[in-house]
């Protein structure tokens, strides 16, 4: 075993230049499918449904721009409404599993024509964006700001403080601790001139770079809905989106059931179930990126090393064949071949993966994808990379090794006599 | 200092990619010149003679620039529907602060006329060429497929417009025969080409966007290719109320954006700046086209990422013909060493080699430019967005342009360039006795 090992390596190292070249190529494939792959897995990852602690969102049914009465929030919470005695005897249905979100468009140009200036905030209970933020992890969220939230610390204003996203907030050249007046850009008040609605804030918390939210900001329901109702606004006890939290699956299935069938006008379905039909225009895209893409990728890839191979096998077969008169046995030379193309499959996917992982993640500080979070490569691309390059290059490689197995003796040797 | 790298990494990288394709030029003049080279037969016997590494590596090429054309075909029909929008002269008036019609709203007010009641604006007979429209996204429910199943849901984009026929003049859209704008009476309404064929629909058709509505199609715009073509437009008075940001209970109405005809694109950029001054209804205005462009932005990220992914396969390419290259040279010392002997120079060999690279990659990639032409014509749909969280659903087709094509032979000539060079210079610098020993 170590004496083939040793013949590989020695195989390889006869014409350096070569053997670099193929790795060379191998490792770009590799990097490029890894990217890919890794970005499709993340899309699917948001439309695959749950098995546990399944989100659920409420929205109008009729209207992608769901708008909608506050009391039916009332009425899926209440202990005194039909609809929620009937929610509560659902399996692990937990009425205080829940939120609501009202989205507001702000700009913090006077004038309000500059876009980079414009950004969207999500008017939420700041006890539960933690909790009830689908893919936003502890690490994004110090359950401190939440406090902050109701009484920021610099400017004391009730309700005003404001979480946004490290993006988003470079974008509007803000830091943490400044307060500032925004004007919607989507709710204004009750008057025939319709002025756009103004509120102060202060930042009070920075999400991070690698948070699904980082383009976005968290601001206190209690505030805006104090607004709203001040400046008599048209969305004045309105939300947009409910969303609950139950066990599994099952229990999902009774509350949307039960919901839909209460209140007609809404739908509740699975937070996965949504994207899925954001995602749909998208589905020709990722469907060439799959079956198209991906496969070509991993087709190059093997006629590069089958090319490398057949090259090599070509101009050794000389050797071959005083390797069977030495008495190697046919799948032993088979092996050598392989060896050697596995070999360098793996070196250049280990080189690829480790290539992709600091360029993606340290270079350009993850792969931005719109109204996606920055993605960056996961440490699993240190196995899969090489188990690529392993895999194609036994592919591209069996044929060349193939060949060298059947090299008959008495024919090389009288082609050179 | 990372950003002065990436400065020096991406001049070495365009200094290679523009010196790579000079040489690749000058090696085609050569060619055709009436000067002594070697004989051309002698690279087209070597590639026939070796027809499984030709095969293989020309393969790699083909599927490389296959793959660029089929990308880059996307991206250029994305970028054309912003040249499909209308006339040049049209311009789209939204609520101040909007940057999409989904979140515009105009209130329908006695002020609002002054938006269209303007001299730069057309006529149609005795009416300005204005169209007041309501866009908005429904969200229809399809029937579940088994018996006690979930529905499903899918997005329909709908546009109420006021006047259906002068809204077809304004955007410079017709209706295809057999069909009729609808009428102020009765529930119908016309729809584009792209989204009558996802609805399985044609002129007759009825449709539920939601339970209790029931939508009658009178005819099919001639849209393809144009923003619209994903579109249903129906009554404006029914999109406000049941999917758009009408209040019953307070009696508003509104309209999210009007788009008003102008004689030319000049006038049009002139009338989108003035019009805030002679109104007091707050709005932003533009051409409709920088409406659409500035959507189309969201093209960039698809373009990027095609030639990064073009960008990254072609390297993995050009190594693969590099070992082609120079298995081609080290199986051929001899041959070079006759060549000299027979009087061709060392740079003769060098335009030799690099031909006989460049044969590979015009083979290849010739090939691959066949394969991505297919794609020519193609209806796709995607997304484009302002980037505020709206967006529209369009329906286009792939366009493989002249754009396309000149990226794709830039790209063939790079790769084949880039791969031959070094085992070129290698053959090019063997010693005639070495050669032949």
């Amino acid at each position: 075993m170590t004496r083939f090992f040793l013949l590989i390596l020695k195989n390889l190292r006869r014409n350096p230049l070569r053997s670099l070249l193929t790795a060379l190529a191998v490792v770009a494939l590799v990097a490029v499918f890894s990217i890919i792959v890794h970005v499709l897995l993340f899309l699917e990852a948001f439309t695959t449904e749950k098995g546990k602690d399944v989100k659920l969102i409420v929205n109008e049914r009729y209207r992608m721009m769901s708008v909608f009465d506050r009391r039916h929030v009332e009425d899926i919470l209440s202990p005194s409404s039909p609809l929620g005695q009937e929610l509560r005897r659902v399996p692990g249905f937990d009425p205080d599993k829940h939120t609501v979100w009202h989205f507001i468009g702000f700009t913090t140009d006077p004038e309000m024509k500059d876009k980079d200036r414009m950004f969207f905030a999500i008017a939420t209970y700041p006890e539960k964006i933690l909790t009830m933020t689908d893919h936003l992890e502890p690490q994004h969220f110090d359950p401190g700001w939440v406090e902050w939230m109701r009484r920021p610390p610099v400017s004391g204003l009730d309700n005003a403080g404001m979480v946004m996203g490290a993006t988003q907030l470079a974008k509007l050249n803000l830091r943490p601790g400044d307060r500032f007046r925004a004007k919607s850009t989507t709710h204004f008040d009750g008057t025939a001139l319709r002025l756009p609605i103004e509120m102060d804030f202060e930042i009070v918390g920075v999400m991070p770079e690698d948070s699904p939210w980082n383009e976005t900001a968290f601001i206190d329901y209690a505030y805006l809905d104090r607004e709203l109702r001040r400046r008599k606004n048209e969305f004045d006890g309105k939300v947009n989106y409910v969303w609950l939290q139950v066990p599994d699956q099952q229990s999902a299935e009774q509350v949307a059931l039960l919901i839909e069938k209460s209140v007609p006008e809404l739908r509740c379905e699975t937070a996965a179930s949504a994207y899925s039909r954001f995602m749909e225009p998208m589905k020709n895209i990722l469907w060439g990126m799959k079956y198209f893409l991906v496969p070509a990728i991993l087709l190059v890839m093997t006629l590069i090393l089958a090319n490398t191979f057949s090259l090599t096998v070509r101009e050794r077969l000389m050797e071959m064949a005083l390797l069977k008169v030495l008495g190697y046995r046919p799948w032993h030379i088979l092996v050598l071949v392989l060896g050697e193309s596995a070999l360098v499959g793996l070196l250049a996917g280990l080189l690829g993966a480790t290539f992709t992982y600091v360029a993606i993640n340290y270079v350009a500080g993850g792969i931005r994808l719109t109204g996606m979070p920055a993605l960056f490569m996961p440490l699993q691309i240190f196995w899969w990379g090489p188990v690529i390059g392993v895999a194609t290059a036994l592919l591209g490689g069996l044929l060349p090794a193939l060949g060298a197995r059947e090299v008959r003796v008495a024919e090389v040797f009288a082609k050179v006599a | 200092m990372i950003g002065l790298l990436f400065q020096g990494i991406f001049f070495v990288l365009a200094a290679l990619i523009l010196g790579s394709l000079l040489t690749a030029i000058v090696v085609l003049v050569v060619e055709l010149l009436p000067v002594r080279k070697v004989p051309r037969r002698y690279n087209w016997r070597n590639l026939t003679v070796r027809w499984k590494t030709t095969l293989l590596t020309a393969v790699g090429f083909t599927l490389v620039v296959g793959l660029l054309v089929v990308m880059l075909a996307f991206v250029e029909g994305l970028n054309a529907l912003a040249e499909k929008t209308g006339p040049a002269g049209n311009v789209i008036i939204l609520r101040d602060g909007a940057n999409d019609e989904l979140f515009s709203d105009i209130a329908l007010d006695e002020k609002v006329s002054e938006l269209w009641n303007q001299p730069e604006v057309l006529r149609d007979g005795e009416e300005p060429l204005a169209s007041q429209e309501v866009y908005s996204i429904a969200t229809q429910e399809i029937p579940p497929e088994t018996e006690g199943g979930r529905p499903t849901y899918r997005f329909l984009q709908v546009r109420g417009v006021e006047n259906p026929e002068r809204a077809g003049k304004v955007h410079g859209l017709r209706l295809k025969p057999g069909g009729r704008w609808f009428g102020r009476v009765g529930t119908e309404v016309v729809m584009g080409e792209g989204i009558a064929r996802t609805l399985g629909l044609d002129v007759g058709g009825t449709f539920e966007p939601r339970p209790g509505l029931t939508w009658t199609v009178v005819g099919l715009l001639d849209s393809r290719g144009s923003p619209f073509d994903s579109e249903i437009w129906a009554k404006v008075e029914e999109v406000g109320r049941y999917f758009g940001k009408d209040n019953v209970e307070r009696g508003q109405r509104f309209y999210t954006s009007i788009v008003v005809a102008t004689k030319d694109a000049a006038t049009a950029a002139a009338f989108a700046k003035d019009l805030q001054n002679r109104t007091q209804v707050r709005i932003s205005a533009m051409p409709e086209r920088d409406y659409y462009k500035e959507m189309s932005k969201s093209n960039q990220m698809f373009l990027a990422a095609a030639m990064f992914i073009a960008f990254v396969m072609a390297i993995g390419g050009m190594f693969g013909l590099m070992t082609t290259m120079f298995a081609a040279v080290s199986q051929r010392v001899k041959d070079i060493g006759v060549l000299r002997v027979m009087g061709y120079g060392r740079w003769q060999i060098l335009q030799s080699f690099l031909l006989e690279s460049l044969l590979f990659a015009l083979v290849g990639g010739g090939l691959g430019v066949l394969i991505g032409y297919l794609f020519h014509g193609v209806e796709q749909t995607s997304f484009v967005t302002s980037g505020q969280g709206g967006g529209k659903t369009v329906v286009f087709t792939m366009v493989v342009n002249r754009t396309v094509l000149t990226y794709a032979a830039a790209f063939i000539l790079v790769m084949g360039a880039l791969g031959g060079l070094l085992p070129a210079l290698s053959a090019m610098r063997l010693k005639v006795l070495d050669a032949l020993r």
